[in-house]
């Protein structure tokens, strides 16, 4: 298994990211405590980008102030900015966790934000619990800052109230399209084989997040978030098992029996019976759409979570013909996860350049692409319908409760691939004479 | 109102699914209010109005990757966006041959005709020597260089984004282009933010202009190739918003260029300042035709322009003269002004609000919002209204008001997202997302248009159940939820307080 102790960034760098900076990450996870506000000592630039991010996706949940860096801070530094700022978020909102993210400006000044962070855990009138998190762009790439800044909180988490029944989910991110409706349902799924929920990492209040050790067993959604399981495993013994982003009928049921395995514990097979007769009711619905899908070729951007898990489903229960997966970012169990899916795309490409990527798709003639709001315009060029599946989406909103993620999510994909396909307008091409 | 008095084709700006997303994306508190976009996405905007070219963002992969949406042209990401990837070690010794190679790589991969090296914040404080790669990057095109170092945003036009690009692209294309003959019937226009149909709401400009005897060299920027700029000295004349913007000086003790100036100083001396409405307009075709000595010409143009939309104006005017009007405004008058001076309607009630969707009117002083009030009052006693006027008061202070008032119609600030909240009070009331780009356009006809809305909206009935109300709205900042106005008020004193 990949161990993050040593891990190198190689060059070339990609040119044209399909991934962002450390800063970025960090935001994901820290944005993920519901209750929890994040402070960016930045100028302008980065704080609206990440505002902006968040707001479309959702216009009632973006809890990212700044520090108001100015340029003439470049020079003098502005460690009192980042003070006022958290002392501000904590009067005005009240959040339960304040993180302070510094952006690469800060940092190259050498602003003293453990500093501020002391004075802000001395000052009496901040209530809040306050952690600085070193977040600059320059030092590493998004998925790494993610990890990072997920493996922090372990810090405020407490041992002391003994162990439950019950598991942690690792590596949810709350600003996935449809996250609220797959949360909702992998919650209904645990619930369904007799388990209970103790805290999600991160889409949950802080309190839940301390209380974490509690649980009996981490389930690492796609690898993403492993190094937080590890660094509980190691101060609080808890197990962790890594399970594929349950995405399919085949993955869910997998995905129930490596946490049931886990727990050392039977799964509830009459659950599952259910919950495969109500699948099986939908397929019959657009069973002839789906005799028309074998073959289908398509290509699939996104992270190594939940990229791999729709390939493995489009191919295995769908028949689709996977010309390319693009891995736009990694985690640290990708190493390991590429020699099991070797074979599943034509191509995989990990963290490619957005250029080459795009030319690579083009290239394979696909028929189908599933990605981000940032893969359109290669899908309206290739004149092929997009799947928003992947980060960012922020040109879809998703208010229904109709995840992606389990046996529910089986239907959502049916609907959203074949309403794809059958609603567009088809021009009658002349043969040219 | 009938379909075909709608539909007129004559210079009706007809709205676009992309309009939507245009009134939508500004209606995102990130313009002032609760952020603020900051200089790379000023820059960009422009940058991506330019054909066959490419931004090299002299930066780490983060300033990319989230600067692809940009909050000036939210309807669309920028899909391309190579940057130098910057990383600590290159953050302390510095990324010169780095920046070399990555703009020799942009152009083996994009074969662009130009590649814009813009600057981050990582670039600007290392203090690379950007410059240098003009000459020495020897790729078969275009490069310029756009530092952003000192660009901060604040009401000074010629130090955002937008206007350092501007600089950056007529100063280092042209730098060694020698006049090649003055063309002295040709103006170049100069656009300000980029819309989805710019050809559409430049059209009668570009009319007006031909039927003075004059053509337009090119729109700069709007979908420009490197030669529509170095054609830029050919023309006679620039119509430019600020002459004080470095480039404008340029042209001028480079190639002897002269300039009208859309916001001549003083500045918001009025509320009728600005080629806005007939007279705006009669205005800056006078002093076109004072630049290229053909006044007679230009009056000609204005009188029969200007009657033509009149005419087209008068249509509509039974519906709208007598009615009277609660004016939510701020420092310009726009389409609310030309419903009172050309459609005859009386303003009743005047809102001033300095909290709206812009840092300029975050950054107005007292005593600047004084003299708003001041010139306010004088425009409307001069078009025969007397208002009862309200200076940022609560919402219950304005629902009295307007409650006693009892105004035909309101007309709500441009920015401020808050026509539900009249229309659920029971108030007709025109709704500014129909009117977004009005700023935006010159020409008459943006009269006829307002007065068309005007007579739609007095029309058309209430949404009087809008679902918006059972949002909480925040006291200070109108269309805001108190958690946005929250945000705003934390944004507020962070950026513009504790300088």
């Amino acid at each position: 298994m990949a161990e993050e102790t040593g891990y190198e960034e190689h060059e070339p760098l990609s040119l044209d990211p399909t991934q962002g900076c450390q800063l970025i990450g960090a935001f994901r996870a820290f944005h993920g405590i519901k209750d929890g506000y994040v402070v960016l000592h930045s100028p302008p630039d980065c704080h609206s980008g990440m505002l902006l991010l968040r707001t479309l996706c959702d216009n009632a949940d973006a809890r990212i102030a700044f520090s108001g860096i100015h340029p003439r801070d470049f020079i003098y530094g502005a460690e009192h900015k980042a003070l006022i700022a958290l002392k501000k978020i904590d009067e005005t909102f009240k959040p339960a966790f304040i993180a302070l993210l510094d952006a690469c400006a800060p940092a190259i000044v050498g602003d003293d934000l453990d500093a501020v962070e002391v004075k802000a855990r001395e000052d009496a009138g901040i209530k809040s619990k306050i952690l600085f998190f070193t977040a600059a762009g320059f030092h590493k790439n998004m998925w790494m800052g993610y990890e990072s800044a997920l493996a922090s909180l372990a810090k405020f988490m407490d041992n002391s109230s003994g162990k439950e029944d019950s598991v942690n989910l690792i590596g949810f991110k709350d600003d996935g399209f449809k996250s609220v409706a797959d949360l909702t349902e992998i919650k209904r799924l645990l619930n369904g084989v007799g388990l209970n929920v103790n805290a999600v990492l991160t889409a949950d209040e802080f309190k839940r997040i301390e209380c974490a050790p509690k649980a009996s067993l981490n389930i690492v959604l796609g690898g993403d978030g492993i190094k937080l399981a590890r660094v509980m495993n190691k101060q609080f013994g808890i197990p962790y098992v890594v399970v594929d982003y349950p995405y399919g009928v085949s993955a869910t049921e997998r995905f129930l029996e490596r946490i049931c395995e886990g727990l050392e514990r039977e799964v509830d097979e009459s659950f599952i019976s259910q919950e495969r007769a109500r699948v099986k009711e939908q397929i019959e619905k657009v069973q002839f759409y789906l005799h028309g899908f074998y073959g289908l070729s398509c290509a699939v951007i996104g992270d190594t979570a939940k990229g791999i898990a729709l390939a493995k489903f489009l191919s295995a229960e769908l028949g689709f013909d996977v010309k390319v997966l693009a891995i736009t970012n990694k985690n640290f169990m990708l190493e390991e996860n590429l020699k099991k899916i070797s074979g599943l795309a034509q191509e995989i490409m990990v963290e490619p350049d957005r250029f080459e990527m795009e030319r690579c798709i083009a290239n394979a003639g696909v028929q189908m692409l599933f990605g981000s709001t940032f893969d359109k315009r290669l899908a309206n060029i290739a004149r092929i319908p997009l799947v928003r599946f992947s980060y960012p989406t922020i040109d879809s909103v998703a208010l229904t409760d109709t995840p992606y993620a389990g046996f529910r999510g089986v239907s959502t994909w049916l609907e959203s691939i074949v309403n794809s396909l059958v609603s567009r307008y088809y021009e009658v091409r002349g043969v040219e004479v | 109102m009938g379909e075909g008095e709608l539909m007129s084709d004559n210079f009706n700006y007809s709205l676009s699914p992309e309009d939507f997303m245009v009134s939508s994306v500004w209606s995102l508190p990130i313009h002032g209010r609760a952020a603020l976009g900051g200089k790379i996405s000023c820059a960009t905007t422009i940058a991506t109005s330019l054909k066959n070219t490419v931004v090299l963002v002299h930066g780490p992969i983060g300033c990319a990757f989230q600067r692809r949406m940009n909050p000036c042209r939210g309807w669309n990401p920028i899909y391309d966006m190579p940057c130098t990837a910057l990383t600590e070690a290159e953050a302390v010794y510095g990324a010169y041959d780095k920046l070399l190679s990555a703009i020799k790589e942009v152009y083996e991969r994009y074969k662009p005709e130009l590649i814009l090296v813009i600057s981050s914040d990582v670039a600007d404080q290392i203090g690379d020597y950007m410059d240098a790669v003009r000459e020495e990057a020897k790729v078969p095109c275009e490069v310029v260089v756009c530092s952003l170092v000192g660009c901060e945003q604040d009401n000074v036009m010629t130090r955002r984004g937008f206007s350092i690009i501007r600089n950056a692209l007529i100063t280092e294309l042209l730098e060694n282009v020698e006049e090649d003959g003055k063309d002295d019937k040709s103006i170049n226009i100069t656009t300000l933010v980029q819309f989805p149909d710019e050809g559409q709401r430049y059209r009668e400009l570009r009319s007006l202009i031909q039927n003075m005897g004059l053509h337009i060299n090119g729109f700069y920027f709007y979908n420009n190739s490197v030669n529509d700029i170095k054609a830029m000295p050919r023309a006679f004349a620039s119509l430019v918003h600020y002459a004080s913007e470095p480039w404008t000086e340029f042209l001028e003790k480079k190639y002897g260029m002269k300039y009208i100036e859309l916001y001549p100083e003083p500045r918001y001396s009025s509320i009728e300042y600005g080629p806005y409405g007939f007279d705006g307009v009669d205005r800056l075709l006078m002093d076109i035709g004072r630049v290229y000595d053909i006044e007679g010409k230009a009056e000609e143009v204005a009188k029969r322009s200007r009657k033509e939309a009149e005419e087209a104006l008068a249509k509509h005017l039974p519906a709208l003269r007598g009615k009277s009007l609660g004016v939510v405004g701020s420092y310009t008058g726009g389409y609310a002004a030309d419903l009172v001076r050309y459609c005859g309607m009386k303003c009743k009630l005047l809102v001033l609000r300095f909290r709206t969707g812009t840092n300029f009117d975050m950054l107005l002083n007292e005593a600047a919002k004084e003299r708003t009030v001041d010139m306010w009052r004088d425009f409307c006693l001069k078009h025969d209204s007397d208002p009862e006027i309200l200076v940022e008061p609560t919402l219950e202070e304005e629902l009295k008001a307007l409650k006693r008032t009892k105004p035909d119609l309101v007309v709500p600030a441009s920015l401020l997202g808050s026509a539900w909240w009249y229309e659920k009070q029971g108030f007709k009331t025109l709704i500014p997302n129909r009117l977004f780009g009005y700023f935006f356009r010159l020409g008459y006809w943006t009269v006829v248009d307002a007065a068309i809305e005007a007579r739609r909206a007095l029309e058309r009935p209430c949404s009087s159940e809008p679902l918006l109300s059972m949002l909480d709205q925040d006291e200070e900042y109108s269309g805001l939820t108190r958690y946005w106005g929250d945000n705003a008020r934390v944004f507020r004193q962070m950026w513009y307080e504790e300088v």
